[in-house]
């Protein structure tokens, strides 16, 4: 990866919202994958620079 | 002093330049950028013009702070009468040119006329020349700044050009700088090809003043240090727009197929997203003008025609366009992006048309006799993706028609169904992104009335995917909206709020993503007076600021109603967001589409809100308010 | 003890904040062309690469101003100018190897990086820390750790079963 980022830490840097409830969901260090507790949606984790992010859909949409 | 952007006029069919200082009163109007362009597109341009040929105008406007000590002041904006939609011509850059502009003492270009032959503007220092651009002539992009700085000798030049798609005068061509800066949208590219102006060469020693430097520098400190700790700065700077894209992808707010899925149906989504393209193609990040951000990646291709090709990008909208009608790899879909961007060519604008004109394939309303006996079928997407791009630059075959955009893919192919007009997705002649409106009113109605035509800048509000609470809403907008995207209460004053105060940042000439945009810890009003106190000593309130993007935006509605004959029948998505609910989603999204009852609602608020008659006709006494009867005023 | 501003150029986005900012502290206006640091940018190969005056210890500038006007702050370390002696003569700038001095056309007089008296302009603005004001004795050492990183990763890898 490039060398050129700002590694500013911020707080909520492992706070993230459900995309299906909007609640509040709360990444534990290093998580690949992460399951919304108020709807159960189940999420694939990714990291950048220490931030957590929503990569997909464990169960991304089928027939 | 603080401001001496002076405006040129350069008339290519007379060979006259002249120069002209703004005048204090014309900046409390219109501020500077895309403020003072549409003021100088209203006097400048002749009414009901040819939008090819020497009666339009070709305007290049740096903002008012472009350049300056602000975050990001890097934008510039392009603009005139649009040959794809026949309204305003409005699209906006980053980069480096808008600040060499600056640094070379003009704030506007005003380009008039046509040329002959072909030429290039070489602005630099307070003058302006005209020189021959014949050598130029059907270069791509890339070689045609190269060349220039050779021509010229100086490396530190900043070059605007054309590639061969705008000396072909096809509709969908853009203006472009460095290795992907565009004026992208609404055929900036085919205007300045009709006056046959290959490129704008610029370079400035005279550098800017600020009025308070020392204030001016503690105050960006103080503003950087506090965007940089949004999540959004970190977001941003390591996978650029396209963070954007896992989200509405998980969502089912990305369409493929020209919307008629919002599942992608060409593959494993994980071969689209960024975290791919990190491990596969990119060669490190840059960043703009002044910007701490550094949101723009940077990647070398690996295999095919163009292989070990540097070139900057991808954008999210790399991934809504080359990546919904059957591109389902990075390398297939940066080969389609390098090469538009070689020749020019308008990547939302013409990934549109593809995906229209392979809907028609799908569906057998067209065949191989006109498309000259290419397959158009989503799966052959990968093939056919060079060869288009060529026909469409050359203005040959399919290519020409794609090349004209939505209204001309109508026209001509209307005759093999009436049913062309539901397929071909766009507002006012301007084709809209592979995202997902249809269930998301405040979306639907900007891409609706967005002065442009369907484009996802003007207003876009980004905010009401964040489910903020509705007091935060209600503070920031200056009355009551719902916390919920699928809802249209209040999304009226949420769409104009973003459209006027966006407007306000193309005056300024920031960077959108250093602002409200993204979230409301990013600066908007107080920091954009303080930006402009600094710098340039003119002070100005939040409700004048506030009162400068109704009257821009305002103008150019009257831009439009004039040019385009613009009312509300033009201020409509596209008919299948009415129809068709999408089959996949989260709940918030599958099945769901636009009613038409509170749409109309909806727009009658938003009328109402503007100032409007229920025609979306400026009232006589909106005009007087923000001082627009008096257009046009021919001040400067 | 001495501070020095590092270049890692692999950091550098190309964004001009330091040539920015160091024209309009030290010269009031801005101006790339009036900054005493400058980015070199090969575009078509997204190359950035930050230069500025290297603080020589056996200066070639001081070495061949006539007037000796160029002299070494002794708290910084760094070489600065004295504008009273100074005659524009620009030999200086001829004979820096690094091209360092540049020449002020508005104030005729050439200039050079003083380490902004110490809290250098061009560090403080430069978000991805490409730039770095650090201790003249432990500069070398994050190069040091790449090229440790770079031999522990071949040696895991060649030692994994």
């Amino acid at each position: 990866m490039f060398k050129a980022i700002s590694g500013r830490k911020q707080p909520r840097d492992r706070t993230l919202r459900c995309l299906n409830c909007f609640a509040r969901m709360d990444i534990p260090q290093r998580a690949e994958r992460y399951t919304c507790a108020k709807c159960n949606t189940e999420y694939e984790i990714g990291w950048r620079s220490g931030q957590a992010k929503i990569l997909g859909l464990v169960n991304y949409y089928k027939d | 002093m603080p401001l001496t952007g002076k405006v040129a006029v350069i008339d290519l069919t007379k060979g006259e330049i002249t120069k002209t200082s703004i005048p204090e009163d014309l900046r409390r109007l219109y501020l500077g950028g895309r403020g003072l362009q549409a003021y100088l597109i209203y006097n400048y341009l002749k009414p009901r013009a040819e939008t090819i040929g020497p009666d339009n105008v070709l305007v290049v406007s740096a903002g008012i702070l472009t350049g300056s000590m602000a975050p990001a002041a890097s934008r510039t904006q392009w603009g005139g009468k649009s040959p794809v939609t026949g309204a305003i011509a409005s699209s906006n850059m980053g980069g480096y040119f808008g600040p060499e502009l600056k640094f070379a003492g003009f704030e506007h270009l005003v380009i008039k006329g046509a040329s002959k032959k072909p030429v290039y503007l070489w602005v630099h220092d307070g003058e302006i020349e005209v020189k021959d651009a014949s050598h130029l002539w059907g270069k791509d992009t890339f070689e045609t700044q190269q060349a220039i700085r050779e021509e010229l000798a100086d490396e530190d030049i900043k070059v605007g050009c054309i590639g061969i798609a705008g000396e072909n005068l096809v509709r969908l061509a853009n203006f472009r700088t460095g290795p992907k800066d565009a004026a992208g949208r609404t055929g900036t590219g085919c205007i300045a090809g009709s006056k046959k102006l290959k490129a704008i060469a610029v370079r400035g020693r005279l550098g800017l003043r600020p009025a308070y430097p020392q204030k001016a520098l503690e105050y960006a400190k103080e503003a950087i240090d506090k965007i940089m700790m949004t999540k959004v700065a970190k977001a941003m700077g390591v996978d650029g727009t396209s963070y954007i894209w896992n989200v509405t992808n998980s969502s089912g707010l990305l369409e493929w197929m020209n919307g008629q899925t919002n599942r992608f149906p060409f593959g494993d989504w994980h071969d689209m997203t960024i975290e791919r393209f990190h491990e596969e193609y990119s060669t490190g990040i840059a960043a703009c003008f002044n910007c701490t951000v550094h949101c723009r990646h940077q990647f070398r291709l690996k295999e095919g025609p163009l292989a070990g090709a540097f070139g900057e990008g991808p954008e999210y909208n790399t991934q809504t366009a080359f990546g919904t009608y059957g591109l389902n790899n990075w390398g297939d879909m940066l080969l389609g992006w390098h090469l538009a961007n070689l020749y020019g060519i308008d990547t939302t604008g013409w990934c549109n048309a593809v995906r229209g004109v392979m809907e028609l394939y799908q569906r057998g309303i067209i065949d191989k006799k006109v498309t000259g006996g290419l397959d158009l079928s989503w799966s052959n997407a990968k093939e056919i993706t060079p060869k288009l791009m060529e026909l469409t630059a050359k203005n040959k075959g399919i290519g020409a028609i794609i090349g004209r955009g939505p209204l001309g893919i109508i026209s001509e192919l209307s005759k093999y169904s009436d049913k062309v007009d539901y397929y071909i997705q766009h507002c006012k002649g301007l084709g809209k992104l592979g995202n997902v409106d249809r269930v998301q009113p405040s979306f639907s109605l900007g891409i609706a009335t967005s002065t442009r035509g369907a484009d996802h800048l003007r207003s876009r509000p980004a905010l009401d995917h964040f489910n903020l609470p509705e007091q935060v809403l209600e503070k920031l907008y200056g009355g009551k909206v719902s916390s919920d995207y699928t809802s249209y209460d209040g999304k009226a004053r949420m769409v104009r709020w973003h459209e006027l105060t966006y407007a306000v940042v193309d005056c300024i000439g920031t960077c959108k993503f250093q602002t409200v945009f993204f979230s409301p810890n990013l600066p908007a009003y107080e920091e954009w007076s303080q930006y402009l106190l600094y710098n340039t000593a003119m002070e100005f309130t939040k409700e004048e600021l506030f009162e400068i993007g109704e009257r821009v935006y305002t103008l150019e509605r009257m831009i439009n109603l004039r040019e385009a004959g613009h009312t509300r029948a033009d201020d409509y998505p596209p008919e299948r967001s009415f129809k068709e609910g999408h089959k996949y989603g989260l709940k918030p999204v599958r099945g769901k589409h636009l009613d038409r009852k509170k749409y109309e609602k909806m727009l009658d608020e938003y009328y109402e809100l503007h100032g409007w008659d229920n025609k979306g006709v400026p009232t006589q006494e909106t005009l007087k308010r923000l001082e627009l009867d008096k257009e046009p005023s021919h001040i400067v | 003890m001495q501070k020095v501003i590092t270049v890692d150029y692999e950091k550098c986005t190309g964004c001009r904040l330091c040539e920015t900012v160091c024209s309009l502290y030290n010269e009031g206006v801005i101006n790339p062309e009036l900054s005493r640091i400058k980015m070199i940018r090969w575009e078509w190969d997204g190359l950035q690469i930050p230069t500025l005056c290297q603080q020589c210890d056996v200066a070639a500038c001081m070495a061949v101003c006539p007037k000796n006007a160029i002299y070494r702050d002794k708290q910084l370390g760094c070489l600065k100018i004295d504008y009273s002696k100074c005659i524009g003569c620009k030999l200086c700038m001829q004979y820096c190897p690094f091209g360092a001095l540049t020449y002020n056309f508005e104030k005729n007089r050439v200039i050079k990086c003083e380490l902004c008296g110490g809290d250098a302009m061009c560090v403080k603005y430069c978000e991805t820390k490409a730039l770095q004001f650090v201790d003249i004795n432990v500069a070398a050492i994050p190069k040091k750790r790449d090229l440790a990183e770079k031999i522990r990763t071949e040696v895991s890898v060649s030692e994994s079963p």
